[in-house]
């Protein structure tokens, strides 16, 4: 009967930017954390999830006509809030990781886990990847 | 399970050198899907919609008005795929796909049958194949009782919301047929069976018709057609237990403290565990 929870997928430190970011500040970010999504705190609440596709969509492409300074200043000006995706399902940590593995089928680009409204997770498709033995674990309720 | 029951057809095969747009209009109706591309007869690459995403103009309106739509026509499958790509056999099992692409750190693995390219799979194919392995396991509860009493005048119904609540949303999860059971000490068994018994029969089928009409309007509507209502008489706990017997119920959960007379003296004789709520 014991199944496996969202809280066992939470190992590491949730990464989070605040709304208010740059997307310089997201490509680092990114860059620093090896992350594909990151977290959004607006007053230390979640809004919303930054999808590293969605950062690398809307940088320049090397087919702008701005110098590499300008892009550097563009970067450093433009935030990201436009692109801040604020539709992703919450689950909390007592949830089945097999309803956590519905909610990633089934379309959530990530799904934060709040424990009494503070977030303590970002689970992607690859943290359910990358649990140990993570067939057997899901499927053996 | 094996990977080729999962894969998907790929949105098409495209060589590197070919326009980016081509790889755009193949994967505009499907966004979620991803093309291969195919070099010399040897696959080099995927695209996905991102990756073609992350090659083309911006997409905020005050940085794409920069871009240069000459260069822009220029750009080529290759500028957008992601090269060297995980490549597995049809036979191989999805945990194995899982473990290959956590290693590689890519999300999309392209099948391939000897020399053909058979299907493609991702990371979000693998997790709906583990969704759907979850949705056909048997539920571990096909039949949970619940134990309640009956709405008093000072505490109305509110001693019972929690027990029924919590057994409505344990059957909801589990897919599982929920018996409402209560316990009449005093009434005369061959009421409680639906038979003629004598003088006082009629109050105290008035007494059973009382209890029914109180104990359904707990039930919600919308699961009313999961739920069976067992009213009976003798013994409580003798009743819980027969009741729960003959039910074939798999979880028993009533009111109370776990360590009140009724619970733990149900919980010794009961067929299966207690829930005290």
């Amino acid at each position: 009967m014991t199944r496996p929870l969202a809280r066992a997928l939470l190992g590491r430190d949730v990464a989070t930017l605040p709304e208010t970011a740059t997307l310089g500040e997201a490509m680092q970010a990114f860059e620093t954390t090896g992350r594909t999504a990151i977290a959004v705190l607006r007053r230390r609440r979640l809004c919303g999830v930054l999808l590293a596709e969605d950062v690398a969509a809307a940088r320049p492409s090397a087919c702008t006509t701005l110098s590499r300074g300008e892009v550097t200043a563009a970067l450093a000006t433009t935030p990201v809030a436009p692109i801040v995706r604020r539709d992703a399902p919450t689950v909390v940590p007592d949830t089945p990781v097999g309803e956590v593995a519905r909610l990633l089928a089934e379309g959530a680009v990530a799904v934060p886990v709040l424990a009494g409204g503070r977030l303590v997770g970002l689970l992607e498709v690859s943290d359910l990847l990358g649990m140990p033995r993570f067939h057997a674990s899901v499927i053996n309720r | 399970m094996h990977v080729k029951i999962v894969m998907r057809n790929p949105a098409g095969v495209l060589a590197p050198s070919d326009p980016l747009a081509a790889a755009v209009a193949r994967l505009a109706p499907h966004p979620e899907r991803v093309l291969v591309v195919v070099d010399g007869g040897r696959v080099v690459g995927v695209v996905t919609e991102a990756g073609a995403r992350a090659v083309g103009p911006s997409t905020l309106p005050a940085l794409a008005r920069y871009e240069w739509p000459a260069l822009l026509a220029r750009l080529t499958v290759r500028d957008a795929m992601s090269p060297h790509p995980v490549v597995v056999a049809p036979e191989a099992t999805v945990p194995d796909v899982a473990r290959v692409l956590v290693a590689a750190g890519q999300r999309t693995a392209v099948v391939m049958d000897g020399g053909d390219v058979v299907g493609i799979v991702d990371a979000r194919d693998l997790v709906r194949s583990l969704v759907e392995d979850v949705q056909t396991t048997p539920s571990a509860f096909g039949c949970i009782l619940v134990a309640l009493g009956l709405p008093t005048e000072t505490h109305g119904a509110r001693g019972l919301r929690m027990p029924l609540d919590i057994a409505l949303a344990i059957a909801r999860r589990h897919g599982a047929r929920l018996t409402l059971v209560h316990v009449m000490p005093w009434l005369a068994a061959r009421v409680a069976a639906g038979l003629s018994a004598g003088a006082h029969a009629d109050l105290e089928r008035g007494r059973l018709a009382a209890a029914r009409a109180a104990l359904w309007p707990l039930v919600p509507r919308e699961a009313a057609r999961a739920v069976r209502l067992d009213i009976r008489t003798g013994d409580v706990v003798a009743g819980i237990v027969a009741a729960a017997e003959e039910a074939a119920a798999e979880l028993i959960v009533m009111g109370g403290q776990p360590g009140s007379r009724l619970v733990r003296a149900t919980a010794r004789r009961a067929p299966c565990p207690v829930l005290a709520a």
